[in-house]
């Protein structure tokens, strides 16, 4: 009987790693049969999983350092919450992996929002008194401030008790200046967002969520690639080198 | 009373921390890493599925942290120090021609590319599933098996496996 399919390295390992779906195991078998070349392949991958189970068996240690930090965290943690009421929830429909995943990826994609044109981040002390799809957080007049003297790179605690990291600076294709940063509040939820300096204001284009409290359902790492496919459809080139960046900054009114 | 998802925390902490190490080969960066895991599990500690495994949950939240730390460190234009890269391995208590072999394998490993590295080890290491790792590198599983058969065919014609 001639193959149908092809033994391919993937597959052949799969079989090794007992991975593959029984109908699937027995096709492999039955061309390893007459085939001394597929045996030796089968061989190489149920050996390096034997070698490679060899070599995890022994773990690194934990340094004394780290295993001191994360002991205090977990004590202050404890003393924060009540651990018998919070044992005692039983999660509600808890699902599998599986259907949570196509969840998690749509609340990423409906937390990558575009920023209309007319909401301006608030200038000098004047927040907007209607933040655009409750971005109250953006309404932070401090966060121009920030935008229009910080080199990227650098960490400023604001008035309000919220971190602004400003991540880097780009030019668009009609040499606007733009600046990504983000904005971490003190309840511990963060905004990832790029501005862009039109009409001497500096005007969010899109802002991402990505709350630390979202990350189990792991938003924040698919929220970014969100925001790297808009960079980059968005006519932007490379980061500005840091001269070139001070020299804008310097230039603006 | 002890916290069970603490308990479980703290057993998984030298596993976190092999993950940390085989993404970023530094120890300080590394730790930094599973400081931050513990962090961000204990705030979303009510979405984790008492009925899945924990670690399978806390290398998703590892590898999320990795990802908004290189890409930070990748626009600022910063270099993570990958000169000091430690040992993926345990206090070596082998002996004789296991323990050379133990050595080999592991220095393998640690000279693959990152996006064959750390397939190995959530596959071989910690023993996830391809579907598993999948979803915790966020990449389809025919592409973890390409990537993880590469691998280990490296790993064999670098040890002498055959």
């Amino acid at each position: 009987m001639m193959d149908e399919t092809k033994m391919t390295d993937e597959i052949l390992m799969a079989y090794a790693d007992g991975q593959l779906p029984d109908a699937e195991a027995r096709k492999v078998e039955q061309a390893a049969l007459a085939d001394p070349a597929l045996q030796k392949k089968i061989s190489l991958f149920t050996e390096t999983a034997r070698q490679l189970k060899a070599a995890a068996a022994e773990l690194p240690p934990v340094p004394d350092g780290l295993a001191d930090k994360i002991s205090t965290m977990l004590e202050a943690d404890a003393a924060r919450s009540d651990p018998p009421e919070q044992d005692n929830v039983v999660p509600f429909a808890p699902r599998s992996w599986e259907s949570q995943w196509p969840a998690a990826l749509a609340a990423s994609i409906t937390l990558a929002i575009g920023v209309a044109a007319g909401a301006a981040l608030g200038p000098f002390g004047v927040p907007e008194t209607n933040p655009p799809f409750g971005l109250v957080a953006l309404a932070d007049p401090e966060i121009a401030v920030a935008l229009s003297s910080a080199a990227s790179g650098t960490s400023s605690v604001l008035g309000s008790g919220a971190t602004l990291n400003v991540i880097a600076s780009f030019v668009d294709a009609d040499d606007t200046l733009c600046r990504e940063f983000d904005y971490e509040a003190e309840n511990g939820s963060s905004i990832v967002s790029v501005a862009c300096r039109v009409n001497d204001t500096w005007r969010p284009k899109i802002a991402i969520a990505a709350s630390h409290d979202q990350t189990a359902t792991f938003a924040p790492a698919s929220s970014l690639d969100a925001l790297e496919t808009w960079l980059g459809t968005s006519g932007f080139g490379d980061p500005l080198e840091p001269a070139m960046e001070m020299q804008r900054l310097e230039t603006l009114d | 009373m002890p916290d069970s998802f603490h308990t479980a925390l703290t057993e998984k902490l030298p596993n976190l921390r092999r993950f940390a190490l085989s993404l970023c080969r530094s120890a300080h960066v590394a730790d930094d890493l599973v400081q931050i895991t513990v962090e961000r599990a204990l705030v979303a500690r009510k979405s984790f599925d008492p009925a899945s495994r924990i670690e399978f949950w806390l290398f998703r939240i590892l590898r999320n942290a990795w990802i908004d730390m290189t890409r930070k460190q990748k626009v600022r234009g910063q270099e993570l120090d990958i000169h000091d890269a430690p040992d993926l391995g345990g206090v070596d208590s082998h002996q004789g021609e296991t323990r050379l072999m133990v050595a080999n394998v592991l220095a393998a490993v640690q000279q693959l590319p990152l996006e064959q590295r750390e397939v190995v080890v959530l596959v071989c290491f910690e023993e996830l599933s391809y579907a598993e790792a999948a979803e915790v590198l966020n990449i389809p599983k025919g592409t973890i098996m390409s990537r993880l058969s590469r691998a280990r065919t490296a790993i064999a014609s670098k040890t002498g496996i055959n």
